[in-house]
């Protein structure tokens, strides 16, 4: 399996929405309660805010991932492989390249829903442990 | 402590935290968590409380006729109320002024609806912030660099 990565530009807002439609979906029972107009907003913040990378398998785009630099750690906000790639271990594939190529002996961080337990699965897989929780409530 | 939002509650006065006080803060902080704060000494100086003052971030402390007996270190983000910090006192806990403070602060400090986050360690009190209505919402998952690739 050979993967490629390149940096996203602007001119990718339309195929990062259409990644970003597709973890909303995985999280998200409602369906009709994922805008395509949210994707694209959240697509353009995205690309404004961090590092947003593409990696390819035979020039075909697969995994979608938002990365920022925190200096201490490199914090995964969003890491997306397309649905028609799955189950060929493509996610680990391209995470391993990201660790071994462009983040070579960098410390990793990431945010795993608690609602959703199969990222995390599949996180622990590639050696990532947990540390903390992030809990919430609304202010009254 | 300064001015800002105020209030009491039992005798208890919620008072927000100025820059020339953060010293004050700082060696309250350093009195409810010794061995933290000789484990991260870098990371609560007064010359990082004050920058982080500057840059938004937010110090409420809990007062009462003693002087302060806890704070909370927060930010508003916009999308949520991100608490970084809340510590009472060594002395003064078990007496409820834990949920006492939260709840203050959920009432009268933050802005109306917002959610407000916090980070638990793993093996950090959750059982107490869900008491005070806080749900586990994700996990932080960590590669450290020995691991990594």
């Amino acid at each position: 399996m050979t993967i490629s990565v390149r940096d996203a530009t602007a001119s990718d807002r339309d195929l990062v929405a259409g990644f970003i439609m597709q973890l909303w979906l995985a999280h998200e029972n409602d369906a009709t309660r994922v805008l395509p107009e949210e994707t694209q907003s959240r697509a353009v913040d995205m690309l404004a805010n961090y590092d947003v990378l593409l990696l390819s398998e035979g020039g075909r785009p697969v995994v979608y991932t938002a990365i920022k630099d925190n200096g201490d750690h490199v914090f995964i906000r969003h890491f997306v492989v397309d649905d028609a790639a799955r189950g060929r271990g493509i996610g680990r594939a391209a995470f391993q390249h990201l660790a071994s190529h462009r983040f070579a002996g960098r410390s990793f961080r990431l945010d795993a829903s608690v609602k959703v337990p199969g990222p995390r699965a599949f996180w622990e897989t590639l050696g990532f442990r947990p540390r903390a929780w992030a809990m919430e409530r609304r202010a009254a | 402590m300064g001015d800002g939002a105020q209030g009491s509650v039992s005798g208890l006065q919620i008072s927000t935290v100025g820059r020339a006080e953060i010293g004050t803060v700082l060696a309250l902080f350093r009195g409810m968590y010794p061995d933290r704060a000789a484990r991260e000494s870098v990371a609560e100086t007064e010359q990082a409380l004050a920058m982080m003052l500057e840059r938004g971030w937010s110090i409420t402390a809990l007062v009462d006729g003693d002087g302060a007996v806890g704070f909370a270190l927060w930010i508003d983000l916009g999308e949520y109320v991100f608490l970084r910090s809340f510590a009472i006192a060594p002395a003064r806990r078990t007496a409820g002024l834990g949920a006492q403070f939260i709840d203050r602060l959920c009432r009268d400090v933050f802005p109306n609806g917002i959610q407000v986050r916090i980070e638990v360690a793993q093996d950090g009190p959750q059982a107490f912030w869900r008491q005070q209505g806080f749900e586990a919402m994700t996990t932080g998952l960590w590669k450290t660099t020995k691991e990594a690739a």
